[in-house]
């Protein structure tokens, strides 16, 4: 394995990591709660590791991308269920994050938002159709990187460790935040946490992916380092959206619901270069998450049915898959267009997201712990018992997901 | 495979990738056709592939409401082993799978 290879995968998976529901979700919650939520923040995190390599080493080992395994372990209806509420809570996705990229190109330029969706969605569709899958997943997440000035701007304002810290430790919100409103909006961002972090798409992407780049048993180490370093890091990332808002915006008042409030952040160390540092990362972030969760429904769907799929055939030479990715971009297009803004889309996919996760995450722990499959690269006691705990969390969190949304109103009471 | 389990038999073939003779994928397998060959032993008869086997799944009440009726039979003979996904014989359109795709496929110059 060569270094700059697991450099490079590091980097793109700290770039890629943050998409338009964690900058959202993430901002509001360090505004409102201030640091008592990282500790939720830090155990999703863990979370996506461990089913993040656990769907690497499936895909290295048995040459099976997640689908494949949902519908060989849960059978047609219940995987064809999965299929269903996963298309619908990723095309949500990605239409947030191609209103997300309209919003960022307009407080660029000052053009119109719908032209800018408009030529947003037809550049994604030219990446996907010219570029090789390497080079589409190493432009926009290396490109990312532009969002660690949310990071430098986090030490620059003299960040508060001690509370950071604390935040470390399990616990409900802050004091003064005790009534049941607070308590419910707590609960409420904290489900909106975990399925921001461990949104399912991300593994549907990430398992193709490992297939689009033809991993095998060799790959493992690198698979393990870009799932625990990459995306430990691209949380730590995360984690200074909660520090600076809780820093900045909570002792304001401002709760931040709009993309241009979060660019503030940079903006109030570095000035106007902050800003501008800032909105490029989070175009580029966003952008590839925009290409990830389209490219994941047309996965999902090649999968399902058995159809050729993936980026390392020409698109002549998988035209379903093609086809399924065109009409996922001209359906996401579509919601933008119906004028819904993208942090409302970023809510709604949170909450489908969720319901999908445990239906997603069952067939892949069945078959990574299963030694006719994995050989000698089956789970062991600590990935088994990890990967069952964090089933639980998951499991707790969906169930619980609906009722706190239509209680909070979306974390808004 | 022969088994005196039939279960052990769905669960080998059923709802695995199919790749045909040049790799290339080209569908799942739906259902199967399973015959007692012997008293007490079991075997896989053929594959069935595509939307007119759905109904045959469970449960009824929404398989059935799926669209498409279109299915292909490929025999056992056809087969040349099975595990994380079954393997085949011959090529997909010589066997009549994936027929939207290879149409596709033609249209373009890419079959």
């Amino acid at each position: 394995m060569k270094p700059l290879e697991l450099f490079l995968g590091v980097l793109t998976a700290v770039g890629g990591f943050v998409d338009i529901s964690e900058l959202v979700f993430m901002s509001q919650a360090g505004s409102r709660f201030q640091y008592s939520l990282i500790w939720v923040i830090v155990i999703a995190t863990i979370g996506i590791m461990v089913f993040g390599e656990m769907s690497g080493r499936v895909a290295a080992m048995s040459r099976q991308p997640l689908f494949n395994v949902i519908r060989h372990r849960l059978g047609f209806s219940l995987g064809l269920l999965t299929l269903v509420g996963a298309l619908i809570s990723t095309l949500i996705t990605c239409a947030a994050e191609i209103g997300g990229v309209a919003l960022v190109l307009q407080l660029l330029s000052g053009w119109n938002y719908t032209l800018l969706a408009i030529g947003a969605a037809a550049v994604f569709m030219l990446t996907i159709y010219l570029m090789p899958f390497k080079w589409i997943e190493r432009s926009y997440g290396l490109l990312g990187l532009f969002m660690l000035v949310f990071g430098a701007a986090f030490l620059a304002l003299v960040p508060s460790w001690h509370q950071i810290g604390g935040g470390l430790v399990p616990q409900g919100p802050p004091p003064e935040q005790t009534s049941t409103r607070d308590m419910l909006a707590y609960g409420y961002f904290a489900v909106a946490l975990i399925s921001a972090i461990m949104f399912p798409y991300e593994l549907y992407f990430y398992s193709s992916g490992a297939i689009e780049d033809g991993w095998s048993s060799k790959d493992l180490l690198i698979n393990r380092v870009t799932t625990f370093l990459g995306f430990g890091l691209g949380s730590m990332l995360a984690i200074t959206l909660v520090c600076l808002s809780a820093q900045q915006f909570g002792p304001r008042g401002i709760s931040p619901e709009m993309i241009g409030t979060v660019v503030l952040q940079p903006g109030l160390a570095f000035g106007k270069v902050g800003i501008l540092l800032g909105l490029l990362g989070i175009l580029f972030a966003i952008g590839g998450a925009a290409i990830e969760t389209c490219l994941a429904c047309a996965y999902g769907v090649s999968q399902f049915f058995g159809w050729r799929w993936g980026r390392h055939k020409a698109p002549k030479e998988a035209p379903l898959f093609t086809l399924a990715w065109v009409v996922v971009f001209v359906l996401a297009l579509a919601i933008v267009l119906t004028g819904i803004g993208p942090v409302d889309l970023a809510e709604y996919a949170i909450v489908t997201s969720i319901v999908v996760l445990p239906l997603s995450f069952l067939p892949l722990m069945l078959v990574a712990r299963d030694r006719t499959f994995m050989r000698d690269k089956a789970n062991g006691v600590l990935a088994n018992t990890m990967g069952w705990g964090f089933y639980a969390l998951i499991v707790v969190a969906a169930l619980a997901a609906i009722p706190l949304y239509l209680l909070t109103a979306g974390g808004k009471l | 495979m022969r088994t005196a389990d039939p279960k052990k038999l769905i669960k080998a073939y059923r709802d695995l990738p199919i790749g045909d003779r040049d790799d290339e994928l080209c569908g799942i397998v739906d259902d199967i056709e399973m015959a007692e060959t012997e008293p007490g032993i079991w075997e896989m008869t053929a594959l069935i592939v595509g939307p007119g086997a759905w109904p045959r799944r469970r449960p009824r009440w929404l398989t059935g409401l799926l669209p498409g009726r279109r299915q292909v039979r490929v025999d056992a003979a056809d087969v040349a082993s099975t595990g994380v996904s079954v393997r085949l014989l011959k090529r997909a359109d010589e066997l009549g799978l994936a027929p939207v795709e290879h149409a596709l496929l033609k249209h373009f110059g890419t079959a």
